[in-house]
């Protein structure tokens, strides 16, 4: 038979009566988002002099730092396992490095306060290669632009790969996704409602211009045997405007591209904060035979929000991901390269590029009781 | 409890079951796979796991528990129904009864449900009470034996409680201990039906009302008779042809029927064999244990709605398009189902009608047939055709050679074959294998479109796959054509029929039945293959109720307990 996409279908829902997927003119594919994470994968020569400290020597320095005595250090890590642990001991390590912030000389929590440390100066990504946009139009201009290794394309701003492309946990090698916020967007996966793209065309087997909606659902993922994301499941929209975003764009070569820039925002997902924006958006995303999606969006973000979406884990991302927060906090405000504070001339945001894997789904409108509801499918029989 | 009690409560159970262990065991002997039953003997059919509980739910309520397993029935004939009237009980079923006996009486007699469920109240709780236990007894042994209890019965449990009681010094254990082991004796445990001498025609014998009460029920409700029906058969109403209609229309018309139409078609359609399925995650990622549950329940809903619910044409179930998802299945079918409200689960069913250009028509698309006929990691023409000759048409299909070389079927890899088309072809060159080859694959080939997890696909390797065939001289081009040629197959039907007949009588078709079987047959064209209707005709045929041939009877003085057990128990 064939491969062919369902049309844009609607659905027939009264109380009890069967529903009837009924073909409408446009297609229409939705996916649910599988993994969304910064796009700081490990490139050539990105981090020359080594990675940053991570778990139990970044706590060494961390006590050093508070002038602890090499035997104090040892009293105070003694039997704590690497990642911090979680008993008694690994505790009382944490707390140590959580109100290791000084303002006038009182004791304060240094994730909410990282400027009551001096810069620890973190070792920062460099390298040729990136992925991610030329977001701002100069080719290679910039010191800090790049070469995307997948495109070619040069003049990649990506400044949030820079700041922790050298830390452990943002140093995966495509196609692996980095293991321990892979284990934190997986713990996650079962109460966090799921994130949706829908593309909209009249043909998208074919090249040709699309519309392209991003969405929260109401539900969080289903699982498959193997606890993966299962695909092919329907989603209902949420109505929320905060957790809606819509761009246009084009297919070509089997690659989505946004026409141009848009604003994205969405809400709460886990490793992103609750509100999350995103200016001057592309986006790239390859169809692949297996009716995934793979790519990247990329755009501007406050370079405060980048921080605080990993603040949020506190010591967890600092000890286990392997990156010092306050020498994140240094890094982005200095790399920072977008939206000038009219009074201060500090940037307020920083190009960032996110690594997006997306399945095949279904989405339709929350109240599908209501009336004849439009239904995306992805995957109708193939 | 003493020690000294607890060893007399322990000696009560362990002699109860001994006696059902020797009295089954006598009784084994009358039928088994190795001498089938094939002079119309009547039955003693073991309780299915599914009747087994409903009983228990019946009896004392929902809200009982059951502790143990239930031992696997055996299929013979191709249904668990005949098996159940070849089986007898190993030692570990019955410890595994004892055990779940004793779970549901210690839970009728707790202080939380006593009082609703005993009908009376001891004098002292602490002491036999002789009325009372008789008043429980005798209403529950009704029910559970489905028959009155004989007086010796009576007697028996009567004394087996009043003894416990006085031992333990609690009437409530006394109960406990009676019911508990009533639930592992005989007449609860096997259905026995009863023939007796007609008395108007010597030389002839006929069922007992009560074995004709457990009979219509069981057929129609996969339960025991309810107290209307053992009321029925008490005043004799079941002897008339007015009588008998009066309590099969009561039945058919209940809510509880759907529970004998899904027992009926979870035993024909194999679906036992859910409880063993598993696929390849790594190949099937999405038919996950609990895909594998709702698939077997999406076909059952399927088959309620439009065989009880509609009352409809059962040869419309290979091509209906309505069916039941829930958006897990619809993960499976790949079809947009979204929850109907906010607090809608992902397990909720919802009716579902595949679009008329669906490749998803009849039941044998569903996930469950293609599922349960496939190899863990690969589908297969082979067994998937094999199955619909067995099951759905009552053809036999013989077993393949002990050495048989499947090495070009099973490799999926194998850049040459690359469908499954080619690799049987490849295979059916051996002229040992292509004879029934024959049979089975054109059926199977037909549903390659569907995955060994139910999902669609175009093609396999990258090769479109070919659908298309003939079956019986006629050519399909898809699974939807070969749905519309089994709908108009006289077969279908024809075997439908057998099945269910034989489902009713325990055992397998006698040719002395023919004539009774084929008039089933006619009247179920007539009623244009309305499958409530077939139900009704078999319910109410004499056929159902014959008893052929002088059996070897078990008498009314036989099904009671021996005489004297309840003095045993005491000694």
């Amino acid at each position: 038979m064939k491969s062919r996409h369902t049309l844009l279908a609607s659905l027939l829902l009264t109380s009890g009566a069967f529903i009837v997927p009924q073909v409408a003119h446009a297609e229409s594919r939705s996916y649910v988002v599988n993994w969304f994470h910064v796009a700081t994968y490990r490139q050539d020569d990105d981090c020359p002099t080594g990675l940053n400290l991570a778990q139990r020597p970044l706590y060494v320095r961390i006590l050093n730092d508070l002038g602890y005595s090499g035997s104090d250090i040892e009293k105070v890590l003694d039997g704590i396992p690497d990642d911090g642990g979680t008993d008694a001991r690994g505790r009382q390590a944490r707390e140590i490095g959580t109100y290791r912030g000084r303002i006038d000389g009182k004791e304060v929590d240094v994730y909410s306060h990282p400027y009551s440390v001096p810069d620890p100066k973190i070792k920062l990504a460099m390298g040729k290669f990136a992925n991610g946009f030329n977001l701002d139009g100069k080719p290679a201009k910039s010191l800090e632009s790049s070469v995307d290794p997948e495109t070619g394309e040069t003049g990649i701003d990506n400044q949030v790969r820079r700041v922790m492309g050298c830390s452990v946990q943002f140093h995966a090698k495509l196609p692996d996704r980095p293991g321990y916020p892979s284990n934190e967007w997986d713990l996650n996966r079962d109460t966090v409602p799921a994130w949706l793209m829908t593309i909209t065309g009249d043909d998208l087997s074919k090249d040709g211009d699309v519309a392209i909606t991003f969405d929260r659902a109401l539900e969080p993922v289903q699982r498959d045997a193997n606890g993966e994301v299962m695909p092919d499941v329907t989603f209902r929209i949420d109505p929320d405007a905060h957790a809606h975003s819509e761009a246009h764009g084009n297919i070509t070569g089997g690659v989505l591209r946004v026409a141009s820039p848009f604003h994205f925002q969405m809400t709460q997902d886990v490793n992103v904060v609750a509100d999350f924006k995103m200016d001057q958006t592309q986006l790239r995303m390859t169809f692949n035979s297996d009716r995934s999606l793979t790519g990247y969006i990329g755009g501007y973000q406050p370079w405060i929000q980048v921080y605080a979406q990993f603040a949020t884990l506190a010591s967890g991302t600092e000890i286990s991901y392997g990156t010092d927060l306050p020498g994140m906090y240094y890094a982005l405000r200095k790399l920072s390269d977008f939206d000038p504070d009219p009074r201060t001339g500090e940037n307020r945001g920083i190009s960032a590029t996110y690594r997006m894997e997306l399945l095949p789904a279904f989405t339709a409108p929350r109240n599908v009781n209501t009336a004849s509801a439009p239904a995306s499918t992805s995957s109708a029989q193939k | 409890m003493m020690i000294g009690q607890f060893f007399r409560h322990a000696k009560l159970l362990t002699s109860a079951a001994a006696l059902l262990a020797a009295t089954a065991g006598a009784a084994w002997a009358v039928a088994s796979l190795d001498a089938p039953n094939t002079d119309g003997e009547l039955v003693m059919r073991r309780l299915t796991p599914e009747q087994y509980r409903q009983i228990v739910t019946d009896v004392f309520g929902k809200t009982i528990t059951l502790g143990g397993r239930f031992e696997p029935d055996q299929r013979y004939n191709g249904l668990l129904a005949l098996g159940t009237g070849v089986v007898s009980a190993t030692p570990t079923a019955i410890e595994q009864y004892e055990g779940m006996a004793r779970v549901v009486a210690d839970q009728v007699v707790s202080p939380e449900r006593r009082d609703t469920l005993i009908p009376c109240k001891p004098g002292n709780a602490k002491a036999a009470d002789e009325s009372c236990a008789t008043a429980f007894l005798t209403r529950a042994g009704r029910l559970l034996y489905r028959r009155p209890l004989t007086a010796d019965e009576t007697r028996s449990w009567v004394g087996v409680a009043n003894e416990s009681a006085t031992a333990l010094k609690d009437f409530y254990a006394g109960l406990s201990t009676s019911l508990s082991t009533m639930m592992v004796s005989m007449p609860f445990l096997f259905r026995q039906e009863i023939a007796v001498p007609d008395a108007a025609h010597p030389g002839v014998y006929h069922m007992t009302d009560y074995a004709k009460a457990s009979r219509i029920s069981f057929f129609l409700w996969n339960t025991a008779p309810d107290d209307e029906l053992l009321r029925a058969a008490e005043k004799g109403e079941l002897e008339t042809q007015k009588g008998m209609a009066k309590q099969v229309d009561r039945l058919l018309a209940s809510p509880r029927l759907e529970a004998g139409v899904r027992a009926f078609f979870t035993d024909m359609l194999g679906f036992s064999d859910f409880d063993s399925l598993a696929k390849d995650r790594a190949i099937y990622p999405k038919f996950s244990g609990k895909v594998s549950r709702q698939s077997e329940e999406q076909t059952l809903r399927t088959i309620v709605d439009l065989l009880v619910s509609n009352g409809g044409d059962y040869r419309d179930l290979f091509t209906t398009r309505k069916t039941f998802l829930t958006t897990t299945l619809a993960s499976i079918y790949r079809v947009p189902l979204p929850r109907v409200t906010p607090n809608t689960t992902d397990d909720a069913w919802q009716p579902y009608e595949f679009p008329a250009d669906s490749p998803r028509v009849g039941i044998l698309s569903q996930a469950s047939f293609l599922a349960l006929h496939s190899h863990p990691g690969r589908s297969s023409p082979t067994v998937r055709g094999k199955a619909l000759r067995e099951i759905l048409l009552c053809q036999k299909v013989p077993n393949p050679p002990g050495d048989v070389d499947f090495k070009v079927v099973q490799d999926t890899s194998n850049p040459i074959f690359k469908t499954a088309r080619k690799r049987l072809g490849a295979h059916a060159n051996e002229p040992m294998c292509a004879g029934c080859h024959k049979i089975t694959d054109p059926l199977g080939l037909a549903l390659e479109n569907f995955d060994s997890a139910g999902e669609f696909r175009g093609a396999e390797n990258g090769e479109a796959i070919d659908p298309s065939g003939t079956f019986d001289g006629v050519k399909f081009t898809n699974a939807a054509e070969l749905a519309r040629i089994l709908h108009d197959n006289p077969n279908i039907p024809t075997c439908v029929v057998n099945r269910l007949y034989t489902y009713g009588t325990g055992r397998p078709l006698l040719k002395s039945e023919g004539p009774a079987v084929d008039e089933l047959k006619a009247a179920f064209a007539k009623d244009g293959y309305k499958f409530t209707q077939l139900m009704r005709h078999i319910a109410l045929s004499d056929a159902l109720y014959r008893v052929p041939t002088p059996p070897k009877l078990l008498d009314r003085s036989t099904a009671a307990l021996p005489a004297g057990f309840g003095k045993e128990a005491q000694q």
